[in-house]
């Protein structure tokens, strides 16, 4: 199976659209534009999965890694469908493992687009809100970045985390009130 | 109502969590390329002649200058770093600087020495050190570390630099690595580059790139584990070592272990006890099945074939190379 490359943007409707388990046994092959659709498709997953653990001046460089080692260990994936899944696990290994060597802080790769302009004091306050979120327990820490900074809905929370719709909408009413709490005790 | 819109970003909105959403916005990722190392982009196709051939013309040149180097060092050399280190012959005579078959280099707490491993590399020996030269011809050069520190760097075929201890040879796979140990064989092996094996008989550790393993007096290798592990995992894997038949030893191993310490698993599983085995297999299992040609049963009866496959499918997380600027500085160095 071939996909289109990354850059030749495609108006396909969801039906269309590739599943992911074609499109991982496609990359499997060697299709490196089938990994590149995957890129696309779970990198908001990676970079909030990453941002609930990690630095965020950490985090470009942690995403190219991980789907880096993704490609490199795609052969060991047993199950394609459950490549969301797998991923999100690799991303958290790879913040732990960030989190362990205390690498310091790189300059980001000229690749990366332009930071978007941001205020210097929305700036502060953003490092707070994102150091409040990685202090949250961690069960409560990932459903409620993913919502807050890539502004997924319950339903594909749940789905990429392999949860129930139920437990998303635990997590994520807990985890805002306990966030509402640390940010009022960081502002006094 | 917050509730609704925390579920459904189409509901109604709630302002406040609108608020955190605009504050976070900036930190949402941003659509960019993947790395051209990852996936190679077409409209770049028509440079990569050029990158070729500037890569080629730099491979000539360093290659020109390694050769340059290589050739103008004598082997077997002996360059004293710091202090006084002393080069003695087989007959325990002193001798010039050049180590000779069954010749000894030693340095004192104050010295330390350089020595040019034949022409496949060279041999940094630290402070209170004694090394010998067992043997150099076609088929292999073996040295003797009998205590202190060893730092090899090595460009030879796999199996053709041999380093035996009081407790283990280490063979060389191609790479980089320190070896240090003690008068009986106790010590440590941390490899930089490429792999190294460690064997006691039919005892083997398969130690690559980013990982260490321990050597014991009388035991031999210990199970290799990633420079990167926790400290549970390092002290779990040191009672291990220290005592295999400890069933709490073991039972530490298992728990501080997880995806990022295959290694440590794969091999723990060939040298667990049979009742112990099906421990071992389920949790190495559960990080990543073997492959259905390697079956349980035969896992479990420690069938090498089987074993071997599973290898195949765990050992990508196993190295962890350096980055390629200190590749390139550790083959400058050779």
């Amino acid at each position: 199976m071939r996909v289109r490359g990354l850059a030749e943007p495609t108006a396909t409707t969801d039906a269309q659209r590739p599943d992911t388990a074609e499109l991982v046994r496609a990359a499997r092959e060697g299709d490196r534009a089938a990994f590149g659709a995957l890129y696309e498709r779970f990198a908001r997953l990676v970079n909030g999965v990453l941002l609930a653990s990690a630095p965020r001046d950490d985090v470009p460089d942690l995403l190219q890694d991980v789907f880096f080692r993704a490609l490199r260990q795609l052969h060991t994936l047993r199950e394609p469908a459950a490549f969301g899944g797998w991923l999100a696990t690799m991303a958290r290994n790879e913040a732990r493992m960030h989190h362990r060597a205390e690498r310091p802080t790189e300059a980001l790769s000229d690749q990366v687009a332009e930071p978007l302009p941001v205020r210097v004091e929305d700036q502060l306050e953003m490092d707070d809100v994102l150091r409040a979120l990685r202090a949250l327990p961690e069960r409560y820490r990932e459903p409620l970045t993913l919502r807050l900074v890539e502004q997924m809905g319950g339903e594909e929370i749940a789905r990429h985390l392999g949860l129930t719709h139920g437990t998303v909408r635990v997590y994520l009413h807990h985890g805002i009130r306990l966030l509402r709490e640390q940010l009022g005790e960081m502002h006094g | 109502m917050a509730d609704d819109y925390l579920w459904d970003p189409a509901a109604a909105r709630d302002p406040e969590i609108q608020r955190l959403e605009a504050l976070l916005r900036p930190a949402a990722h941003q659509a960019t390329p993947l790395r051209a190392d990852i996936v190679p982009q077409r409209r770049t196709r028509i440079r990569i002649g050029t990158w070729a051939a500037l890569a080629a013309t730099m491979v000539i040149a360093v290659g020109g200058l390694f050769a340059a180097r290589r050739a103008s060092v004598s082997p077997w050399r002996v360059t004293a770093t710091s202090g006084s280190p002393s080069v003695r012959g087989a007959a325990g005579t002193a001798s010039d600087r050049t180590l000779t078959r069954g010749g000894v280099v030693e340095t004192d707490a104050r010295s330390s020495a350089v020595l040019t491993v034949g022409r496949i590399g060279r041999a940094e020996l630290g402070p209170s050190s004694r090394l010998r030269l067992v043997g150099a011809d076609a088929s292999e050069h073996r040295l003797a570390l009998e205590r202190g520190t060893m730092h090899a760097s090595i460009d030879a075929p796999p199996r053709y630099f041999l380093v035996q201890t009081g407790s283990a040879l280490a063979v060389d796979l191609g790479c980089v690595y320190t070896l240090t140990v003690d008068e009986r064989g106790n010590g440590l092996l941390v490899v930089e580059e490429g792999e190294v094996e460690l064997q006691l008989g039919d005892v083997k550790s398969a130690v690559l790139a980013g990982n260490a393993a321990s050597l014991r007096s009388g035991v031999g290798p210990g199970l290799p584990y990633p420079l990167r592990a926790s400290d549970e995992l390092r002290r779990a894997v040191a009672s291990y070592d220290a005592d295999p038949a400890s069933e709490p030893a073991l039972a530490a191993v298992l728990a501080a272990s997880d995806a990022n310490s295959t290694i440590t698993l794969w091999h723990l599983l060939q040298r667990a006890s049979p009742a112990a085995r099906e421990r071992v297999y389920t949790k190495l299992a559960s990080i990543l099945p073997p492959p259905t040609t390697a079956t349980r049963e035969r896992v479990l009866r420690g069938e090498s074939g089987a074993l071997q496959r599973w290898r195949t499918d765990l050992q990508p997380s196993w190295a962890h190379e350096p980055p390629l600027w200190r590749r390139l500085w550790l083959a400058f160095n050779r």
